[in-house]
């Protein structure tokens, strides 16, 4: 994976890379990861501890974001969520990608009957809605992070098997793969060093847009009772408890909306640029 | 006497479609000698260069092969199980494409596109060494510097030369060249056909050269075989082909050569190639040939030697002698 990212990457010249969506992205990303990291540095408080003394405080100089039904800091929250949902973000696409992409990858390439049962089972998948089909499997299997990521790796990788066959569908039929064969190679070798290295772009962007996609999917497990366990300050559980008390402390469930935004501008900004980046070296 | 490296006998290819069955070669003959530059020559559409890869055993599906052998080094390659063609894919016979802008993988440096044919069990400084050396080879200045290079950092040239040395890597028994420079400059074709035969002259190696192009053919070429509709209609030394031609439609061909001196009108064939799916009996360049009578349209016509090592497809070879050169 690291030598298809370079080929995908190191192609572009450099001044395409400092693409002004991709720097900005890049940087946001940065500073979340660094909110993740250093949450227990860039806070003073304690992100399960309860406090009733200080129950739905308003946002102060003390609790910026202020504090939730239980008295506990709004901010601290949100920073020790990040590291949640970007774990699980970063985490329940690495599956669905190399998976989706290598099976997507081998439909194309071999055709028919192996394509057959591939895409009709992509077919039978993405007939039921993305987040329906999540949440009735993991409220088959019970809530939890493992679960989370066992739903998602069964319904996600579907995408990127859709994405990748429709690439290696045109390239096959390229010069180049001619090329290899009429040299001897192999056909996994074929598959795997030549054609998936020129069809994995538009999955790789896609993968920027699906980790949001998943801490989003997170979040609404969260929401629904099915997700993370509380305490943990997991967003989408604290929008979901923040809930009730919209009338008297709106930031409650806010904030960590916000959060949610703000990790969905860096990603999409992140897929977008990488976009325009690889359809310049396509060019 | 052994066997030429490369024996065709009687290959057919047909292509399944949904008006019919294309019969893209008809049953084509021919033997290419080691250190001999072959060429076949015909329009688009002739079988030239589903010949070529039908050798190869590189087919598009769905054409295929339907009868006839290709023997390479005394081996029968159609009936061979694809893990055995592999073997002798690169290493005994090796392929230029066409177009190479789009015959080399864009995302691949040219070091690794040459690299990995190189056989393993070199250790990646030799595997180095090895690829300056065939960059050398094949003339593309400063070869340390543009191993780095990405294929559409190359000219179309240059990417030629290093589709070259990519098939040179395993110093094969024979070279097919698809028309390796129709996607090229004018200027630099005649260029990389020359530099393809000298080095095949020097590996000692047997070269089929796909073409259309008579003048390259012409300077650089030991025997000629000219395609029409599938099959080879007429196959000679280059001298005696261009001396001496003995089929219509080569006799077409070289008049429809451009000369230098512009004061001879270019003589084009009327007519378009037959179509392939319903092809009959009869020659079938008659509905296009000056000398055609009836009894050209019915049977099949018949591969008759003209001369030493010259053949043609045609009842009235007698007719022809002294129609053009001479």
């Amino acid at each position: 994976m690291v030598t298809l990212a370079q080929d995908v990457l190191v192609a572009a010249p450099i001044r395409d890379r400092l693409h002004p969506g991709l720097v900005t992205g890049g940087l946001m990303l940065l500073l979340l990861v660094a909110a993740a990291v250093l949450a227990p540095v860039l806070t003073p408080y304690d992100a399960e501890a309860q406090d009733l003394d200080i129950m739905i405080q308003a946002p102060s100089l003390r609790h910026p974001f202020g504090t939730d039904n239980y008295g506990r800091d709004v901010l601290t929250r949100v920073l020790y969520g990040a590291a949640i949902d970007l774990r699980i973000g970063a985490l329940a696409v690495v599956f669905p990608f190399v998976f989706g992409s290598l099976v997507g990858a081998m439909a194309g390439y071999y055709g028919g009957w192996v394509d057959t049962v591939v895409m009709r089972t992509v077919d039978v998948i993405t007939a039921v809605p993305f987040l329906v089909l999540v949440i009735a499997i993991v409220a088959f299997l019970g809530p939890g992070e493992v679960n989370i990521f066992i739903a998602i790796g069964a319904v996600d990788w579907v995408t990127y098997s859709r994405l990748v066959r429709g690439e290696v569908l045109r390239e096959k039929n390229l010069e180049y793969v001619a090329a290899a064969r009429a040299l001897g190679f192999r056909r996994w070798r074929i598959i795997l060093g030549h054609i998936l290295p020129n069809a994995v772009p538009p999955a790789f962007i896609f993968l920027a847009s699906d980790v949001i996609v998943v801490i989003l999917t997170t979040a609404s497990l969260g929401f629904l009772g099915l997700g993370v366990r509380p305490p943990a300050p997991e967003w989408g559980l604290m929008i979901s408890e923040g809930r009730e008390f919209l009338s008297s402390g709106w930031w409650i469930a806010t904030m960590p909306g916000f959060a949610c935004m703000y990790a969905g501008i860096t990603f999409i900004l992140l897929g977008d640029g990488l976009a325009d980046l690889l359809r310049v070296r396509g060019q | 006497m052994s066997e030429p490296t490369l024996v065709v006998d009687s290959l057919r290819v047909e292509i399944p479609t949904r008006r019919g069955v294309v019969h893209a070669v008809r049953g084509v003959s021919f033997g290419v000698e080691s250190g001999e530059t072959f060429a076949l020559v015909g329009e688009s559409g002739s079988g030239k260069t589903m010949t070529c890869r039908a050798i190869l055993r590189l087919l598009h599906p769905p054409a295929h092969i339907t009868g006839g052998s290709v023997r390479f080094q005394g081996r029968d390659l159609v009936p061979l199980p694809e893990e055995e063609v592999e073997q002798i894919r690169g290493r005994g016979i090796a392929m230029v494409f066409q177009d190479p802008m789009t015959a080399l993988n864009p995302v691949l440096t040219v070091e690794r596109q040459i690299t990995e044919t190189l056989a393993d069990g070199r250790s990646t400084a030799e595997r180095r060494t090895r690829a300056v050396e065939l960059l050398r080879q094949v003339g593309i200045p400063d070869p340390e510097r543009r191993l780095g290079a990405y294929p559409h950092q190359l000219s179309g040239g240059q990417r030629q030369r290093v589709m070259l040395a990519i098939g040179l890597a395993r110093v094969p028994a024979l070279l097919l060249a698809d028309e390796p420079t129709t996607a090229l400059d004018v200027t630099i074709q005649a260029q990389i056909l020359r530099l393809i035969v000298a080095l095949q002259k020097d590996l000692g190696m047997a070269l089929i050269l796909v073409t259309h192009d008579l003048g390259i053919v012409y300077q650089l070429v030991d025997r000629v075989a000219v395609m029409y509709a599938g099959q080879i209609v007429e196959l000679a030394a280059t001298a005696d082909l261009f001396a001496a031609p003995r089929h219509p439609y080569t006799i077409g061909l070289i008049a429809s050569v451009p000369g230098l001196d512009r004061t001879r009108p270019l003589t084009p064939i009327m007519g378009t190639p037959p179509d392939l799916v319903a092809i009959g009996d009869g020659c079938p360049f008659a509905p296009r040939c000056a000398w055609a009578s009836d009894e050209c349209r019915t049977g099949e016509i018949p591969f008759v030697q003209v001369g030493k090592a010259h053949w043609s497809r045609c009842i009235k070879t007698d007719q022809l002698v002294g129609a053009i050169g001479g």
